[in-house]
């Protein structure tokens, strides 16, 4: 349980769910990439889980890395750390009877990184919002609008 | 002289100490420095392990034989959020951690509870492979 998000500082991740490859010696084989552990979401996502997991079982098996574990992850701008920041204490003002104060605290953090998840969808319903509502697609708008900015492996476009 | 003040630190534990505030930031005695962040104030610098930092203790650093822990996170290279107006202090996972996950590829080690509330190292693991899945429950 990451209520203080420190993940996202530690691995630089934006998005949930993202997936990290670390072998036996604690070195990344595969940095951070959108995968699904189940099809729940398959229809709205586009995303199977069945390429992953067999990327795992070969990876498992036989040590087989896909091309893209090569891939480097930009690391956070400063802006983002700020973020992160404000994200953490607007959660523990809130949960210390301080809604007022923690408000001011989501707004910094969005205002500083409005296209993260982590913060922009994980504020959502801690601020009484829906995270599968309208305002979450709005949010999913700006973000394809922007070229899905993403601390992670870019997903090539599926071919059917 | 400044007027005592709780001071509530958000760093890998949420704590509560006495210090004061000067000029806008939170002053804490010696030991919650080393308490919060792990370094010593010896009289070479701060140290950890075997590594020191020199500290220029002029009064923006060093007041009332307690330490500026903005000023001090910032050395030893976590980054900060200074709230007067909550009394709080966050203090970030250090970043050159973050960087030598990203560069490097190694992965750092951190600690959380599990979903019964026992702490749980990712070290722990050590020696399987390991899938790290960041995942929420909305």
């Amino acid at each position: 349980m990451d209520k203080d998000h420190i993940l996202t500082e530690l691995f630089a991740i934006s998005n949930v769910p993202s997936v990290i490859w670390i072998d036996e010696e604690g070195r990344i084989s595969r940095p951070a990439a959108s995968e699904f552990g189940t099809d729940t979401f398959s229809e709205i996502t586009g995303i199977s889980r069945e390429g992953h997991m067999q990327q795992v079982r070969e990876w498992v098996r036989n040590g087989a890395l896909p091309e893209d574990a090569s891939f480097v992850v930009n690391d956070l701008s400063d802006e983002e750390i700020q973020a992160r920041l404000h994200f953490r204490l607007a959660a523990h003002l809130r949960r210390n009877n301080m809604p007022v104060e923690a408000e001011k605290h989501f707004d910094s953090a969005i205002e500083l990184a409005p296209l993260d998840f982590t913060i922009a969808r994980a504020s959502m319903p801690l601020r009484g919002g829906d995270p599968f509502g309208e305002e979450f697609f709005e949010l999913y708008q700006k973000y394809q609008d922007a070229g899905s900015p993403f601390h992670g492996i870019p997903r090539k476009p599926q071919t059917s | 002289m400044e007027k005592d003040s709780e001071i509530t630190i958000l760093a890998n534990s949420v704590t509560s100490v006495s210090g004061h505030w000067a000029n806008g930031d939170p002053f804490v005695a010696p030991t919650e420095v080393k308490s919060v962040l792990g370094w010593e104030i010896k009289p070479e610098g701060l140290c950890k392990d075997d590594a020191c930092i020199p500290v220029n203790e002029d009064q923006s650093i060093k007041n009332q034989d307690r330490y500026n822990l903005r000023q001090v996170a910032h050395l030893t290279g976590h980054p900060t959020l200074v709230s007067q107006e909550s009394r709080t202090i966050t203090i970030g996972q250090p970043s050159a951690l973050r960087s030598s996950a990203l560069r490097d590829k190694i992965a750092p080690d951190f600690e959380l509870p599990d979903i019964e509330g026992v702490d749980r190292a990712f070290s722990d693991w050590a020696g399987k492979k390991r899938l790290l899945v960041a995942f929420s429950s909305w």
